[in-house]
């Protein structure tokens, strides 16, 4: 009987051990986590990491912040709430943004990925820089309704983060250049280079001969817009959608105010297009069968529609299969599943250097 | 390498070194101290906020609850036309009576014609990420939504705003064509003297009353409100009439 007992405790303890060991080795981040190794051919990120690097303690941090609730107005929803890892960190089958109260958002999360190539942010490009981001979906209040001084204030009196900022910056004092910086070395990792499409470009792999004929029809007729290898140029184009009259946007006019800025958004990466759906800026199609007929049909509403559009038009069955087989490369599930990036669990700290 | 070899180096070391070392120590015994006090007023009465009823052009009554706004890019002439240039970012915040008084410690001695700074933040510092101090988002002056700071800001209510809760909400910002609004203001300093070691005081008055009115009257009942930089044109235009300066004193 006291040997059962005996033997209940030890295997216990064990086992809480050992998880506590799987936890930690699945937070640990090293310096080496943090190196990014970029393929060839891709142009020079527009952020410079220099003035922000990342450094283990500073990622972690990030990506505490990333992951919690405590950063809305009544801390119940997080920036990961929204930008799910396995989606590219887009939100999977939720058309337009889920914030807190149920409020319904204006616009579908965009994915988060190669944000280091982006020269701005939000689907009518309003916000310029990745640092400074996070403040739009935090104050929104239709998203998280946070304010700056309020939270600064939760993030100092919680038990936690004082000391995380102390391990990241030298001392415990929480500040919105701090919060923001820390988020930014987590967010300027998220980086999606590693689909079958980039091992074929690099001469590991080789493509189906469907995706094949896909990749070459896509590079007459999608490339203007979505050129590799980031798939997009970060251009605002109306692609002859009908406004939604319920939501009434603008698009680019917002920021712009010029009448013929209206209905334009931005181009988005189609890097993880299959795991992004819904699609477009306002998630009006489910899967990429409604967005190739919606180019393939070819009625396009109101006027400033881009002229690129139309290359589109006349699209077979079998070309928009081809097409949609090509887009299934850039799938990146190295990246899908990348367990840097992943919610961590429970309490955490930076392992070895 | 042989020692001949370093000897161009050598000199060119000293040729710029030394210079500029027994400069920076001249300009040092010779720097003054300037202190810029601004005030803030309505027409000719000392602003109040919140409890002081005041009228516009168009004679609507109005109380102010917010007036803050940025100072940058300062920038000291000299009456020979040599101009002296300041860092900083200076939020001015009527709620907080230290943040209008700006210290400027180490002004080169000489005579100074004319200030010349700009009510915002230019456009290099509103592109560059995030920033702290007088530039920390949570100060409440930067949009969030199409990245920009607000360069000044006045906040109150009137009867006749046909706003939700009768709210008056001006803030002007915008660094990009066509909205670029930031406006350099230029004043004339006559007699202003910086002498070494003491202390010297220019004295500016902010007048709100002038942001309401011209050269672009602002009416309550049908521009409540301002928070977008497009527009913005019209009030951009009355900052410019906002500053004078009211008193000169110099440090003996």
């Amino acid at each position: 009987m006291k040997n059962a007992l005996l033997t209940s405790i030890i295997l216990i303890l064990v086992l809480v051990t050992t998880g506590f060991m799987v936890m930690d080795k699945q937070n640990r981040i090293r310096k080496k986590d943090l190196r990014l190794s970029i393929p060839a051919g891709f142009p020079k990120p527009v952020y410079d990491r220099n003035l922000n690097p990342p450094t283990p303690n500073g990622f972690i941090l990030g990506r505490k912040l990333f992951y919690d609730p405590i950063l809305s107005k009544d801390s119940s929803t997080s920036c990961g709430s929204c930008h799910q890892r396995f989606a590219a960190f887009a939100h999977i089958d939720h058309s337009l943004s889920h914030g807190i109260r149920s409020q319904i958002g204006n616009r579908n999360v965009p994915a988060i990925q190669n944000v280091i190539w982006q020269p701005h942010f939000m689907w009518d490009g309003g916000v310029n820089h990745l640092d400074v981001f996070p403040i739009a979906p935090i104050t929104h209040p239709k998203e998280m309704d946070q304010d700056l001084p309020g939270l600064l204030t939760k993030l100092q009196a919680s038990k936690t983060y004082p000391a995380l900022f102390k391990k990241a910056f030298g001392d415990g004092t929480v500040s919105t250049e701090r919060m923001l910086k820390a988020i930014a070395q987590f967010t300027q990792m998220l980086v999606s280079v590693n689909s079958k499409y980039d091992r074929y470009v690099a001469g590991k792999e080789s493509l189906t001969g469907q995706e094949m004929t896909g990749l070459i029809l896509f590079r007459n007729r999608c490339s203007s817009c979505h050129p590799e290898p980031l798939f997009t140029d970060y251009s605002f184009r109306n692609i002859g959608l009908p406004p939604d009259t319920a939501i009434q946007d603008s698009g680019r006019a917002h920021i712009t105010g010029q009448a013929t800025d209206r209905m334009k958004f931005k181009v988005p990466s189609l890097r993880n297009v299959e795991m992004t759906y819904p699609y477009m800026h306002d998630g009006r199609f489910r899967n990429l069968q409604q967005v190739l007929e919606h180019y393939g049909k070819g009625n396009f509403h109101g006027p400033n529609v881009d002229p690129d559009v139309k290359l589109n038009t006349g699209l077979t069955r079998n070309q928009r299969a081809d097409l949609v087989a090509f887009l299934k490369t850039l799938t990146d599930t190295e990246f899908l599943q990348d367990r840097r990036f992943a919610e961590p669990a429970g309490e955490i700290d930076a392992g070895g250097k | 390498m042989r020692l001949r070899h370093l000897l161009p180096v050598t000199i060119l070391f000293c040729l710029f070194t030394v210079p500029s070392f027994s400069f920076r120590e001249t300009e040092r015994k010779k720097d003054g101290e300037l202190v810029i006090q601004f005030n803030h007023f309505f027409g000719d009465q000392e602003l109040v906020l919140d409890s002081v009823t005041y009228r516009n052009s168009l004679q609507q009554p109005f109380q102010i609850t917010a007036f803050k706004y940025y100072v940058s890019n300062i920038h000291l002439v000299k009456t020979d036309g040599k101009s002296v240039s300041v860092p900083g970012y200076f939020l001015l915040n009527e709620e907080e009576p230290d943040s209008r008084k700006i210290q400027l410690p180490n002004l080169p001695e000489g005579n100074y014609s004319r200030i010349e700074f700009l009510i915002g933040v230019d456009s290099a510092r509103n592109c560059s990420g995030i920033q702290k101090d007088a530039l920390d988002p949570a100060k409440g002056m930067l949009w969030a939504w199409n990245t920009g700071y607000i360069f000044l800001k006045l906040d109150g209510i009137s009867p006749q705003s046909t706003a939700p809760g009768h709210k008056l909400e001006y803030h002007i910002g915008g660094f990009k064509q066509p909205n670029n609004h930031l406006r350099t203001i230029r004043l004339e300093t006559p007699g202003l003297q910086i002498h070494s070691k003491t202390k010297s005081t220019l004295g500016i008055k902010a007048d709100a009353a002038n942001l309401l009115s011209a050269p672009h009257p602002i009416d309550f009942s049908k521009t409540p409100m301002v928070v977008d930089a497009d527009k913005a044109a019209g009030i951009a235009n009355n900052v410019l009439h906002l500053f004078s300066v009211t008193r000169i004193q110099n440090g003996l």
